[in-house]
């Protein structure tokens, strides 16, 4: 019955996703020791678009969006010469997570806003069902 | 020279009563299917908010589910507003 609030509620479910794994990039940006060894590797998702529905009165618009993958990002670590720290190397070097603390602020604030729009057109779509609901009184 | 005269068809009220039946029951399965659309959204609504308290779903969602069957509910009772006016209406029909 409520196309447009499911659609906008996956916009928000996976922008929310998406925070979280900011949230986890950023909160791991120093771990050097993962379950997998190695230091900690930053992850981003990926988002596919929702199946579009055969029948009623939206066939053929698209029912929102999905998570696709999380993914980790293959680029090199951070090297740091620090011969004192129980992690170093032969060489004294460390190394730390490749999470980009300028890269995560802006997907932060892509995903704040992005999860915005999709409340604001949760809302708009919740008060033209009200608004039908006067039709004819 | 005499025209032939053809009997009319008696009239019948079947037509009629049968129109009003399906009429009848077409409306009757509206109200009950929004009723148990009804139901269902404000059992999911519990359902998900419980699972929101307890962890499993995020508060989006429980948002969502508790907006939605608001929203359920704001359109089962418009529509029966609209149908008791309408029967009351037809009750205060001054008749004779």
């Amino acid at each position: 019955m409520f196309d447009g609030l499911n659609i906008a509620s996956t916009g928000m479910v996976a922008e929310s996703f998406r925070l979280s794994v900011v949230a986890n990039n950023l909160a791991n940006a120093d771990t050097t020791v993962t379950a997998q060894g190695g230091p900690y590797r930053s992850e981003y998702v990926t988002f596919k678009s929702g199946p579009a529905s055969a029948s009623g009165p939206n066939s053929g618009v698209g029912q929102g969006v999905m998570v696709s993958g999380l993914y980790q990002d293959q680029s090199p670590f951070k090297v740091v010469y620090d011969p004192t720290n129980p992690q170093a190397n032969a060489q004294g070097n460390v190394l730390y997570p490749n999470v980009n603390l300028q890269t995560q602020m802006v997907d932060m604030i892509e995903a704040s806003k992005a999860y915005q729009a999709n409340v604001s057109a949760f809302n708009s779509g919740k008060s033209m069902d009200l608004k039908a609901l006067t039709i004819g009184s | 020279m005499a025209l032939p005269i053809t009997p009319l068809p008696s009239v019948t009220l079947g037509g009629g009563q049968a129109q009003k039946a399906s009429l009848s029951s077409n409306f009757g399965s509206l109200l009950g299917q929004a009723v148990q659309g009804l139901e269902k959204s404000q059992t999911s609504a519990n359902e998900t908010i419980q699972q929101a308290m307890t962890g499993n779903v995020s508060v989006t969602q429980a948002m969502v589910a508790m907006t939605q069957a608001q929203s359920a509910l704001d359109v089962a009772t418009s529509i029966q507003n609209q149908a008791i006016s309408a029967y009351q209406n037809i009750i205060n029909m001054p008749l004779g």
